[in-house]
């Protein structure tokens, strides 16, 4: 396994690429650490890939959030097949949130499959009493036969990525 | 897997750092490939073994994709792990969530299951993307555990994502991985890779 990219936030900021990936591994693995700068809403990490904006992501996903059993716990399945993007965990503002992504046989002529997990706990803010302490498992498929050559990160629901968020990414033979 | 020795022990004394992660030197070479079965064409349904597993590293790290020839079932399947030859004395549990539907947990007992096949009539390009450790591998006198964390999707009324832990009974160091399909080959595509987490 060897580090591609490296990239770590120095202030508030959005839309984060790492291009040029090259192709000269099996696989992908994304690793991010992530705080955003408000607290008054739920921030996402949001993806898309070499720029494709259009409704060509599929994503099956599992998500848990709040404490104990009851209304303020919530886990579920939802599949869907006309994402424009790829969704990503929640941010907190408080600590930060992790995200482990896996791009299997990216440089494939096939669909990309990708899995994700991750999650974050929260403590102060409004997040914290509504879902930013969460659990994120994520199935995604890109409907793109292209090379992964380019990720873009968004934090998308009013927010932007604070200072010392980070991206790695490696390649896996 | 995952990042180390994300702490402040690291920091040079009186070096001001405008964030914390900046301190973190990346490691390369941290996982190495032992052994990989890819599928560039259709194959028939014999099973993919790795054996003579090297015994230098602290665990081992599976990556597999997965689709079968099944052209009649459109949902997933599981693989069969055999464990040094044996199946035995063994136990899988699960939660699994199909669909738009609540998350299940399930049990099975006497069965060692893993690394799930997306059958050959889903979705087309979907392929069950499956991530499996296997700690302790070297250690003996001790059964064995090892979880796996599965995947896939393709269209807005089926996917399916599931988490296991399964348990197998044979006490010596693993020094052999068996993965039978079942009944139907491998789709061309499908691959799966064993890596040494140094």
């Amino acid at each position: 396994m060897e580090l591609i990219r490296k990239y770590t936030s120095t202030s508030n900021e959005n839309n984060i690429v790492l291009n040029n990936i090259p192709d000269t591994y099996r696989h992908l693995i994304l690793q991010c650490l992530l705080k955003t700068n408000v607290t008054t809403v739920s921030v996402y990490n949001n993806m898309i890939i070499n720029g494709d904006t259009g409704a060509n992501y599929g994503r099956q996903q599992h998500y848990a959030y709040g404490t104990g059993t009851g209304t303020s716990f919530y886990v579920n399945t939802r599949p869907t097949s006309s994402d424009s993007s790829i969704n990503g965990i929640g941010i907190d503002p408080d600590n930060f949130s992790f995200q482990e992504t896996v791009f299997f046989d990216y440089k494939g002529s096939t669909f990309k499959n990708i899995l994700t997990k991750g999650g974050g706990t929260g403590v102060t803010g409004t997040q914290a009493s509504n879902n930013s302490a969460q659990m994120f498992a994520f199935a995604n498929i890109w409907q793109n036969t292209n090379a992964i050559t380019s990720l873009t990160f968004t934090a998308i629901n009013g927010g932007l990525y604070a200072a010392g968020t980070t991206f790695i990414l490696w390649g896996l033979d | 897997m995952g990042i180390r020795s994300l702490t402040r022990a690291g920091f040079a004394s009186g070096v001001k750092r405008s964030n914390a992660w900046d301190a973190y030197t990346v490691p390369n070479n941290g996982i190495e490939l032992i052994a990989q079965q890819i599928y560039t064409s259709n194959g028939g349904a014999s099973a993919i073994v790795f054996s003579n597993i090297p015994q230098t590293y602290s665990h081992l790290y599976i990556l597999s994709k997965f689709r079968d020839l099944d052209s009649s079932n459109t949902d997933i399947s599981f693989t069969t792990i055999t464990l040094n030859g044996a199946s035995a004395n063994s136990e899988t549990n699960a939660t699994f969530g199909i669909g738009t539907g609540t998350i299940s947990t399930n049990k099975y007992q006497n069965s060692c299951y893993g690394t799930p096949i997306q059958r050959g009539n889903g979705p087309s390009g979907a392929y069950a993307v499956t991530l499996t450790d296997i700690p302790f591998y070297t250690v003996a006198g001790r059964e064995k555990h090892f979880t796996w964390h599965c995947g896939v999707t393709g269209t807005a009324s089926y996917g399916f994502m599931g988490n296991a832990v399964v348990y197998n009974g044979t006490t010596n160091a693993i020094t052999s991985i068996q993965i039978d399909p079942g009944n139907n080959g491998w789709a061309a595509g499908s691959m799966i890779q064993l890596y040494g987490v140094k």
